[in-house]
């Protein structure tokens, strides 16, 4: 998988992990691959939202020690 | 940052006209600029360019209301929670807007004055409140549980809404089916703080229409208020949802949630 950029987010609370999430994305090219590193468990339910405006989907979620990833692709 | 006005849609316009008549809404609630004051949020400030587009486009689709000789409500919503109490106390007594919003307010040769400022602590302390009231009234309506609850639904503010491990949290069933917490341990969740904020402007002239105009960070946010404040306060008020970018807006406005009656039927 082709990684564009990545953001560390753990420690960050609702909603800065989607702002910054969006800032990066409108930076990227369509079909970018964005990974994240979030803490906050409450991205998900935004991240999920947020993309269903067709600007960008979750294409992989997973859960590492101490925070979530989840990999998004611009559209 | 530039102070010249959108262009408010005609289409929209129209749209919260269309609204008002087939409803009989006898005035337009418009929430815009909304920003953190909070220095840990300062990319959520008034300089923020989606906060400022909102404000902007709050004051046109205002002006264009007004020429229509609909009476609007402009009503600007300051996060002020994530800051001492002593400087929440010193911010209100000395607010005054942020010059960036004043420059737009000039520019549509609209007073200063015309702007209603809400702060979003006071909404918070009402929150607590109210919930308790309700909860009094209607017991079955809500659920008590404990924190850890795996399946907990939350919307977490900075600070004063953090997990807490070991305290009772106030529920309801979410739009997705799953249990909203409300308030956690003594913290009332952005969706009730947003919820009482409603409530509060709603019952001033409950004959009202609320026009939504926020940050698309915030859309997930909007909706649980908005779902709160059916469920929990019965607003029966409609509601249109104006989402930002830097420049531009979509319209979202989460037909899903019905009034706590159609709710109840379904």
């Amino acid at each position: 998988m082709n990684i564009a950029q990545e953001l560390d987010l753990k420690g960050f609370t609702c909603p800065v992990p989607l702002l910054r999430t969006k800032k990066a994305l409108k930076n990227m090219a369509s079909g970018d691959l964005l990974k994240l590193m979030i803490t906050d468990p409450n991205t998900k339910s935004d991240l999920a939202r947020f993309c269903q405006r067709g600007s960008c989907q979750v294409i992989e979620e997973s859960k590492n020690t101490d925070h979530d990833i989840y990999i998004i692709k611009k559209l | 940052m530039q102070s010249h006005l959108p262009q408010a849609p005609s289409s929209l316009v129209a749209k919260i006209i269309q609204t008002k008549t087939a409803k009989p809404n006898k005035e337009v609630a418009i929430l815009a600029g909304h920003y953190c004051v909070a220095p840990q949020l300062s990319e959520l400030s008034h300089e923020g360019e989606a906060e400022h587009f909102s404000f902007a486009l709050g004051i046109a689709v205002y002006r264009a209301l007004v020429k229509q000789s609909i009476t609007a409500r402009l009503i600007l919503w300051v996060n002020d929670i994530g800051i001492s109490s002593e400087q929440r106390e010193q911010l209100k007594q000395q607010f005054a807007l942020p010059q960036n919003y004043v420059s737009i307010l000039q520019h549509a040769q609209i007073p200063v004055t015309t702007v209603e400022v809400i702060f979003e602590s006071a909404s918070r302390n009402k929150a607590s409140t109210l919930l308790r009231q309700k909860i009094k009234q209607n017991p079955e309506g809500f659920q008590k549980l404990t924190s850890e609850d795996p399946d907990l639904v939350r919307c977490i503010d900075l600070d004063s809404c953090s997990i807490e491990v070991g305290k009772s949290v106030y529920a309801i069933t979410g739009p997705e089916g799953l249990p909203l917490v409300m308030k956690e341990g003594s913290n009332p969740k952005c969706n009730l703080i947003l919820a009482t904020l409603f409530y509060r402007i709603a019952q001033s002239n409950p004959d009202l229409l609320f026009v939504n105009i926020f940050n698309d960070i915030y859309i997930e946010r909007i909706r649980l208020g908005i779902f709160v404040a059916k469920q929990v306060y019965e607003l029966p008020q409609p509601f249109i949802n104006l989402f930002c970018d830097d420049d531009s807006y979509f319209e979202e406005n989460f037909t899903e949630i019905k009034h706590k009656e159609e709710a109840d039927v379904v």
